[in-house]
Parts: structure tokens; C-alpha cells; sequence
């Protein structure tokens, strides 16, 4: 859990956050990028120059697919070869960015907190990018047919057309694991911007009353009130869905790996391979969320929250995949020298100075060579060296998958190999241009940090900046009697911290009171909802079973479908199942992950709790109280009571900021 | 004179008489080996048996440096975990003292040394005695001095001190992954005629540290303190050998579409019903231990340790026997070559010690502590 983790002070390094920063200092500067207006020329000049590179880019590989298509023995392979390296380069950015920002959150390492939104925005708008340059790749439309039909041609990895079913198959299960990753991690921080938006709203900045933005939020935010149990069953189906992640994304770059290799036994592919090509795709996608982790912290204003530490942190990351990507090639090469056949070595001779020298060469010095500067402190703690490592990582992993292409068609026509990696950098820099489009469009319309985790952290680290106790007030709105028609009374108080709730929660109910209870707060809770004795949320039971059910049904219906297929061979399903368990575990990370989903829905938006978290909402838009509500039925209460032993208590750090009593008839009261 | 159960353990278990008591059945195993099966066949059950040894330290040392990182965030006294594969280290000087009738017994356990042809002049240089003698030289060295640093424990309060240099973890972990591909491809690959996968260096890597890690879970005591320090053995441990089976499975999933005559024969010569077994028992290990991560317990994780122990021991023999003998197939002389080695290093292990002060000073602070807490 989140609040299992030990501060790490001074002692242990620098800091993760700024000292001072505050949850509610926190909310309005992510919160503004949003719902302000974008000022500056840099927002406009990036979003022309993204719409340029994608029409300049794409022009010139559809003037080569127009070639490719009057040249089909030669040109066609060549360029759709290249179009396959390209699309793996970025689907392999998007598996990375997300397996690390899925480890990063099961690990639970306190400074993800200024990373993993960006790394799985990096993911979703690289699988975007993958998907633009699929929909261009000639044949695409064959997939769908191929879709239709009652045949997948899955498990025959050589087949182009098995190529094309797994890679759409891939992507498909990608966009959805990926999207839901995603939109999970943000549910609490859209319920955050509807509350900005409203209290802006309410401020006078919109003239004719709830704007669209506070429209638009509050629709995504699904009535999140951020309740114990919410954050409980958040917390859970986070770690849930971070760990299907993972699987999903290992499994979809093992199955590519293994299909490269296959593909190619002209450059003497070991059995590492798959493994050095994943790293590869770790590498490439760390690099291209650092490199916009830096430019997101330099145009954005957000050095308080990304601090150096970070940018410390994310180059150890580099250097770490970059040195372990670099025992994956040596290994590989040395095992071709020593062992390797007269294709193999004649293979390694192509790649190290023949016609794929450039691109391999390329691939060494950018993506191998370049993350060992960061064994130099001053390199690590530069934002421009970092942004500028970064994006050659990028590049070097492209040469990386060029150089194995063009090893591959070392006997081609040498002007159809140029016009192919020609192409091919065209449609990388086209699927670039959209990725940035894509992610200067999105600053405009989601909180590119975590507030929730970034106000965790603040709370964590700066427990004395939170805001001064509130003033005497009464926080329970005049719609109480319309919201809560079945009570008789209603209490509210806020605290400071999820301790001092949990201290409350444990005098309120100690007496064995008739009320119900419900805390809210904004972050999760663990102490508040261990004395509340909410039960487990069942997320990753369902998950677990959805996942089970979905991989042997998608194992089982692909061995039926192969037996029962145009060969009608028993013994050809038999033979089959390796290729199938691979696809089958993707699958079954989609069906864990949709489980988890309905679960969520189910476990995290009660009707009971509703009601409760209905009357406080106002109260959250202050963004660092703990807030105990508790409502008594008709004919008993004991409010008084509780009302006294919360202003009874006498350590500061539990005492309550606010009390407030509000019965059916009497006029409300409150307390400071 | 009648001893009752608890002397005679105490006799037989004593620190003083455990070294002659260990070279004594060590000896008298491998003697019954070599009488009853022939130098040849010793040899290749001794090399089996020996990367089991070699397990220990060299699986350990990777799992506490990634502890020592994972743990530097807590203010809280090492795991009886940490410090039990600290322990193992000291077994590195052991193995590499072990290892060295291997080097006396080439001939029959390679085919570079029996004068097969290399595949290329680079393999002639590269496989000749006096270079893999120095290799090995230079890889133990390496290896316990590494052991050495990683062995000693921070000092208070919470003995974590000098354990956040995050340079001193890579390079441990990255000399580490070099000398153990190169003791890989030098010992266990090179048995091989033809086929030597490269993802076999990670694949053993991975199954050192599951082995290291199940015997340092067998044998490390309860943890005390909340829940989530004294249960959380289980979910490290499926990890691991999740990705040990993710390993072997791209292995094997690599060589399968193209179905090349070297790789066809590794795998068939190890295909037989004891393979098979052995493959069926450690998937269902491993998915057993997956499972178990929803409701772990101590019992649960040191039954799951003690299956998966037995998988990676009979693994290290399905991966040098068949390549030596045609095929895969458990026999008493590999059970008495595991005593025999086994009976060795305890032997040695004494001597050892000397070279890991801390380690030992540090197993019996622990023995007080515990002793004091009971």
C-alpha cells in the first residue's frame, strides 16, 4: 500500500517534491494547464510543427508506397519490411513506457509519482502512433478481411499473414489494456478538475453558469467522491491492472521477438534475441518518457515537482536498460564468432561492415554508447543531456530494427534497399508527428502529472504545509435534507490526515453507535479503512478469474479452429500450441483487466456511500481534508456525543479541523 | 554407552566434528561413484552436482544486491531472509576450490578437449586448457570478491549503511551477468556437440537465484514485525521463477518454427519421460507458487521453496547429463555425486568463513538475538 512506504528524508538523498509545495498548491498548478487558457507561442508552434512533420512525412511514404505497389517482387518487400520495423519500434516504445510505469507502481517506489501518468500517456499516444502507421501499411484492409473470416492464420509466425493478424490482434489488445491503465490512473484527478472547474464556475469566471469543462469532467469523473472504499478498491484495481500490464506487454514483445527471429535466420538469430529485443523496447520507451518528462518540466513550469532526483532517477534507469541492452547484443555477437555457423558470421559481417554497417553502427553509438555518460553525475542531473539521450535511444533502437532488415536483404537491388530505409524514417517521423500532436493536444485535456499521487507525496513529505485548520463554518450545504432524506442527523468533521481520521473513527464507533460512517479524503486511506473494517475488495480475484477464463477459451477456440481449419489436422493443432500460448496470455490479460474493470464498478460506486459523499463534495475542493461524515436514522442519535469526544481530544495532531452537526429540525451548528 | 536422540544430535551436528564428518561421507560418496560407475561417468555427475553448489553463492549474490537496494528505503533491521543469503555467499571460495576436477577431467566431459573440430579458429583459441583454466581463475576471483563485498552488512542503526550506492549495485549486478554467461557457455554449454543457446546464460543465472532463494527460505527463520515483512517471501519467489519459465519457455519457442537439426537433437535427447515429468512438475511448480501469492503463508512458501528446490537441482542434471550420456534420466550415482559434493562443501565451508568475518560474526549475533527474543 501507498502509506506502507518510509519517507525518504534529506538522510536518503535528495527530494522527490519541493519542500513547501502544499496538496492544494499541488492542484492548482497541474490543474491550470488544463482548464486555463494555453498561453505562450510554444503550445501553437509545436502543434503546427507536429501537423507539418505528419504531412511532410507522409507524403513522401505514400509516394513510395505508390512505387512499392508498381514493383511487387522487389520494392513491396522491401518496404513493407521496413514498415514492419517501424511499426515494432513503436509499439515496442509503448510496451516499454508501460511496463515501466507498471513496475514502477508495483514496486511502489514513492518518485513514480511525477513519471508513471506520463510514461502511460507516452504508451497510449505510441500505440496511437503504431496504429496511424498500420492503417497506412498496404494490406491493412486484408486484416479485416482476414478479421471476418472464420481463420486466423495465428500460429504459423513466419506467414506475412500471420504478421498482420497478431500485429493488429497485439495493438487491439494493447489500446485496450492501455486505455483502461490510463483512464483508471486518471478518474481521481478528472474528479479533482470537475471540482476546479466548478469552483471556478462558482467564482464567477464562467458567465452562463456550469462551464463545458466542468460539464466534461464531471461526466469522466464518474461521480467520484473519493470515499475510503473508493480509494481502497482504486488502490487494488491500480495494482491489478499494473501487473496484467506488464504481462500483456511482455508477452506481445516476446511473441514479436520470437516472430523476428524466426523471420530471419539469415542473421543467425540466437535464442537471446527476444530477450535483447525487449530490452531494446524497455529502452526506447524509458528514453521517450524521459525525454518528455524533461520537456513537459522545462515548458510547463513544473521543476517543484519534477526535480532533479527525477531526472537522477530516470537516467539510472537508461544507463541500467542501456547496460543490460548492451550484454543482450555483446553476448549475441560473441556467440556468433565463437559458435556460430558460415550464415551467422557471414550475417554478423553484413551488420558490422557491409550494407547494414550504417544503421548498425548507429544503433551502437546512439542507443549502447550513449546512456553510458550517465555514469557522470553532472550528465544525470542535466534536463537537455537527458531529453537529448533520450530521443537517441529512440533513434538507435529504429537502427536497430533497420540494420536487421537490411542484413536480411543483403542481396537486394542497393537503390530499392535505400528508397525502403527512406520510407521507412519517413513513416517514423510521421508516426513521430502524430505522437506529438497527439501529446500537445492531450496537456490541454488531462493533469499530465498524478494530482492524487503528487498530493500523497505532499502530505508525505511536507506534512506541515498543508493549509491552516479551517475557520468556524458550516461545510454541510442547505441541500442536506434533499440528499440525505432518510436521516435524522448528520455529522461532519475534518482532520488532517488519514491518522487523525482513523483516531476519530475509533472514538466515534467505540461506543457501538447506531450511525453510519463514511470517510472521505483526498488520497487513499489505509488506516481510515482499516478502522472502518472495510472488507477486501475482490478486484483481483475477479481479475484472476477473468483472466483464466479468457486464456484457456482463447487457447481452446484457436487449437478447435486449427483442427477444424482448411488443413483439418489434429496433429497440426497439437504441433500448434507453443505459438498459441503466447497470444493466449495477451488475451487473457485483456479479459483480467475488463473483469477487474467490472469489479471496480461494481465494488467502488455504491449507492449508500453515495449518499453520504454527496453533502461534502464542496468540502474536497480544498484538497487536503480527511473528512468523517455519519448519518443517524430517524429516532436515534447520538451526535452530541460524538461531537464531544472529537473536541475532547487532546493531541493536536488528531484533533478534528472542523465539527458540524446538522439535525432535521434545530438549525445547523458548528464548530471549530 | 546408550546416547539419547538429542546427544547423538548434538554429537553429529556439532560445529567442531560437522568438517571431518562431511569430508568423511563427501570422500565415501564419491569413492562408491567412482568404483560402481566408472571416472567418466563420476565426472559428468560431479559436474551436475557441482553447478548445484555453485548455486548457492552465485544465485545469491544478485538477489542481495536487489535486496539491499529494495530494502535501503526501510529504517528497519535486515530480513532473516537477506541475511541467510548473505550466508550463502560464503560458499563462492568453496566452489571455486571444486571446480577444479572438473579442469582434471576435460577429455570427458567436452569435445574441444577430446579434439572435435572448433567452428571457427576463434573457438580453437578460445577453448584450450590453459585459457579456460585462467578464465576460471579470473571469474572465482572475481565472483568471491564480490561475494566478499556483498556479504558484509551495514552498520547501525539499521544496518543499512554504505548500501544506497546505486554504482556499486550495477556494476555487482552487471560483473556478476558477464561471469556467469562465461562460466555458462565454459562449463555447461560447451558439453554440447553442436547447439549452445545464448539465452541459456540468463536461463541458469534465473535458476541459481531460484534455487539460492528456495534454500535461503527453507532455512532462514521467521521474520518478525508486520504482515507485510514477516509473508512477503512468496511474491519475490514466484516472480522469479515466473521469469525463469518465461525463459526457458523463449528458449525453446525460438527453436521451434525453424526446427534446426542441433536444436531438434538438445531437445530430444532430453525429451524422455523423465524429462517430460520433469518439465509437467516444474510448470505446475510454478503456477502453484502464482496462485499461492493471493493467500501466502509461511508453510505454504516453504513447501512451494522445497518444490521448487527439487526442480532446479533435477534441472541442472537435464541440462548437462543428456548431452554426455544420450539422454535424461535420474540415477543413484548422480544422487551420490549430490552427497558427495554436498558432503565437501560442508567440509570446506569452515575454511571458508575465515575469509567472511562479517558474515559469521554477523550469523551469531542473529543466534543471540533470536535466543534472547525466545
Amino acid at each position: 500500500m501507498l502509506h506502507d512506504r518510509i519517507p525518504s528524508g534529506p538522510a536518503n538523498g535528495d527530494a522527490v517534491i519541493a519542500p513547501g509545495e502544499t496538496p492544494n498548491g499541488i492542484g492548482m498548478a497541474i490543474g491550470r494547464i488544463v482548464l486555463e487558457r494555453p498561453g505562450g507561442w510554444y503550445w501553437y508552434g509545436a502543434l503546427a510543427a507536429s501537423f507539418l512533420l505528419i504531412i511532410a512525412a507522409f507524403a513522401v511514404q505514400g509516394a513510395w508506397n505508390a512505387q512499392a505497389f508498381t514493383d511487387p517482387d522487389g520494392a513491396t518487400a522491401a518496404v513493407q519490411a521496413m514498415d514492419i520495423a517501424c511499426y515494432d519500434l513503436w509499439i515496442g516504445i509503448a510496451c516499454g513506457s508501460l511496463l515501466v510505469s507498471a513496475m514502477l507502481r508495483l514496486a511502489e517506489v514513492e518518485w513514480r509519482c511525477a513519471v508513471t501518468r506520463i510514461a502511460e500517456t507516452v504508451a497510449v499516444l505510441a500505440a496511437g502512433a503504431a496504429l496511424a502507421l498500420s492503417i497506412l501499411r498496404p494490406g491493412w484492409l486484408w486484416v479485416v478481411e482476414i478479421g471476418l473470416s472464420a481463420h486466423w492464420p495465428i500460429a504459423i509466425p513466419a506467414d506475412p499473414r500471420a504478421i498482420l493478424v497478431s500485429d493488429a490482434m497485439g495493438l487491439a489488445l494493447f489500446l485496450v489494456i492501455a486505455l483502461a491503465v490510463w483512464a483508471a490512473g486518471l478518474l481521481p484527478d478528472l474528479a479533482i478538475l470537475r471540482d476546479m472547474a466548478r469552483a471556478r464556475d462558482l467564482a464567477g469566471k464562467s458567465a452562463e453558469g456550469r462551464s463545458s469543462k466542468a460539464r466534461l469532467y464531471g461526466w469522466l469523473a464518474m461521480d467520484w467522491q473519493g470515499s475510503a472504499r473508493q480509494w481502497q478498491v482504486w488502490t487494488a484495481l491500480a495494482r491489478t491492472m499494473a501487473l496484467l500490464a506488464m504481462i500483456l506487454c511482455a508477452a506481445l514483445q516476446t511473441a514479436a521477438a520470437v516472430r523476428v527471429a524466426a523471420m530471419m535466420p539469415q542473421i543467425g538469430a540466437g535464442s537471446l534475441l527476444p530477450v535483447t529485443l525487449l530490452v531494446g523496447a524497455v529502452l526506447s520507451g524509458t528514453g521517450l518518457t524521459a525525454a518528455v518528462v524533461v520537456a513537459i518540466r522545462e515548458s510547463c513550469g513544473l521543476k517543484a515537482l519534477i526535480t532533479e532526483r527525477h531526472l537522477d532517477i530516470l537516467a539510472r534507469m537508461l544507463l541500467v536498460f542501456g547496460l543490460v541492452s548492451l550484454y543482450g547484443h555483446v553476448t549475441e555477437w560473441s556467440a556468433t564468432l565463437l559458435n556460430g555457423d558460415a550464415a551467422a558470421r557471414t550475417g554478423l559481417a553484413t551488420r558490422f561492415a557491409g550494407e547494414a554497417a550504417v544503421p548498425f553502427w548507429t544503433h551502437v553509438v546512439c542507443a549502447l554508447l550513449s546512456v553510458q555518460l550517465f555514469w557522470l553525475r553532472q550528465i544525470r542531473r542535466s534536463g537537455f543531456a537527458i531529453g537529448c539521450i533520450g530521443i537517441l535511444t529512440v533513434i538507435g533502437t529504429l537502427a536497430d530494427r533497420t540494420s536487421l532488415v537490411l542484413a536480411q536483404q543483403a542481396s537486394m537491388d542497393p537503390a530499392i534497399r535505400a528508397g525502403s530505409v527512406l520510407q521507412g524514417v519517413a513513416g517514423f517521423l510521421g508516426a513521430l508527428g502524430i505522437f506529438l500532436a497527439l501529446l500537445v493536444l492531450s496537456l490541454r485535456v488531462i493533469p499530465i502529472l498524478s494530482i492524487t499521487e503528487l498530493r500523497w507525496l505532499a502530505l508525505l513529505h511536507n506534512p506541515g504545509a498543508a493549509s491552516a485548520p479551517l475557520r468556524s463554518q458550516n461545510v454541510v450545504p442547505a441541500r442536506f435534507a434533499r440528499v440525505v432524506p432518510s436521516a435524522a442527523g448528520f455529522l461532519q468533521a475534518s482532520f488532517a490526515s488519514d491518522r487523525a481520521l482513523a483516531a476519530a473513527i475509533r472514538i466515534a464507533t467505540e461506543r457501538g453507535s447506531p450511525a453510519r460512517f463514511a470517510a472521505f479524503g483526498p488520497v487513499p486511506m489505509p488506516e481510515s479503512s482499516a478502522m472502518l473494517r472495510l472488507p477486501e475488495p475482490a478486484i483481483a480475484d475477479a481479475a484472476l478469474a477473468g483472466a483464466l477464463i479468457g486464456g484457456i477459451g482463447f487457447f481452446a477456440l484457436c487449437q478447435w479452429d486449427i483442427a477444424l481449419g482448411p488443413s483439418q489436422s489434429t496433429a497440426r493443432a497439437v504441433l500448434a500450441w507453443p505459438f498459441l500460448v503466447l497470444p493466449s496470455v495477451s488475451f487473457a490479460a485483456m479479459t483480467g483487466v475488463l473483469a477487474a474493470l467490472l469489479a471496480f464498478a461494481f465494488e467502488g460506486f455504491k449507492r449508500t456511500e453515495r449518499s453520504l459523499g454527496a453533502p461534502i463534495r464542496s468540502a474536497q475542493m480544498s484538497g487536503d481534508r480527511f473528512v468523517l461524515a455519519a448519518e443517524w436514522p430517524e429516532g436515534e442519535g447520538d451526535s452530541d456525543w460524538i461531537e464531544r469526544k472529537l473536541s475532547a481530544i487532546a493531541e493536536p495532531a488528531l484533533r478534528p479541523l472542523s465539527v458540524s452537526v446538522q439535525q432535521r429540525s434545530p438549525l445547523p451548528e458548528s464548530r471549530p | 554407552m546408550t546416547l539419547r536422540p538429542r546427544d547423538a544430535r548434538a554429537f553429529f551436528f556439532d560445529a567442531r566434528r560437522r568438517a571431518g564428518l562431511g569430508l568423511a561421507v563427501g570422500l565415501g560418496a564419491l569413492l562408491l561413484t567412482q568404483v560402481f560407475a566408472g571416472t567418466k561417468s563420476l565426472a559428468i555427475s560431479y559436474l551436475a552436482a557441482w553447478l548445484c553448489l555453485l548455486a548457492l553463492p552465485a544465485g545469491a549474490l544478485p538477489l542481495v544486491i536487489m535486496l539491499e537496494r529494495a530494502d535501503a528505503w526501510r529504517p528497519q533491521p535486515e530480513t532473516a531472509l537477506l541475511a541467510t543469503l548473505r550466508g550463502l555467499l560464503a560458499l563462492m571460495p568453496v566452489a571455486g576450490l571444486l571446480a577444479i576436477p572438473i579442469l582434471l577431467k576435460l577429455p570427458d566431459l567436452y569435445p574441444w578437449a577430446r579434439g572435435a573440430k572448433p567452428p571457427t579458429t576463434l573457438s580453437a583459441i578460445w577453448f584450450s586448457t590453459p585459457f579456460l583454466a585462467f578464465r576460471l581463475v579470473i571469474a572465482f576471483g572475481a565472483w568471491t570478491a564480490l561475494a566478499q563485498l556483498f556479504a558484509r552488512r551495514g552498520s547501525d542503526p539499521f544496518g543499512k549503511a554504505g548500501r544506497r550506492d546505486d554504482g556499486r549495485a550495477v556494476l555487482g549486478l552487471g560483473l556478476h551477468g558477464l561471469i556467469g554467461t562465461l562460466v555458462v557457455g565454459d562449463l555447461v554449454l560447451a558439453a554440447s556437440e553442436n547447439f549452445r543457446p545464448t539465452l541459456s546464460g540468463l536461463v541458469l543465472m534465473a535458476s541459481w537465484s531460484c534455487l539460492a532463494l528456495a534454500v535461503a527460505i527453507l532455512a532462514a527463520p521467521p521474520d518478525i514485525g508486520p504482515a507485510r515483512r514477516r509473508l512477503d517471501r512468496l511474491t519475490p519467489f514466484a516472480a522469479l521463477l515466473t521469469i525463469w519459465a518465461l525463459l526457458h519457455f523463449i528458449q525453446f519457442l525460438v527453436s521451434w518454427p525453424a526446427n534446426p537439426p542441433d536444436a531438434a537433437a538438445w531437445y530430444r535427447v532430453r525429451d524422455s519421460g523423465e524429462g517430460r515429468a520433469l518439465s509437467l512438475y516444474s510448470g505446475g511448480t510454478v503456477l502453484l507458487a502464482v496462485l499461492s501469492t493471493r493467500s501466502p503463508g509461511e508453510n505454504r512458501t516453504r513447501l512451494l521453496a522445497a518444490l521448487a528446490l527439487v526442480a532446479h537441482v533435477l534441472e541442472f542434471f537435464w541440462f548437462v547429463t543428456p548431452s554426455l550420456r544420450g539422454s535424461f534420466k535420474m540415477t543413484l550415482i548422480d544422487l551420490l555425486s549430490l552427497i558427495g559434493v554436498g558432503g565437501l562443501a560442508l567440509a570446506l565451508w569452515p575454511q571458508a568463513l575465515r575469509f567472511f568475518p562479517e558474515t559469521n560474526a554477523a550469523a551469531a549475533t542473529d543466534r543471540d538475538a533470536s535466543a534472547s527474543r525466545s
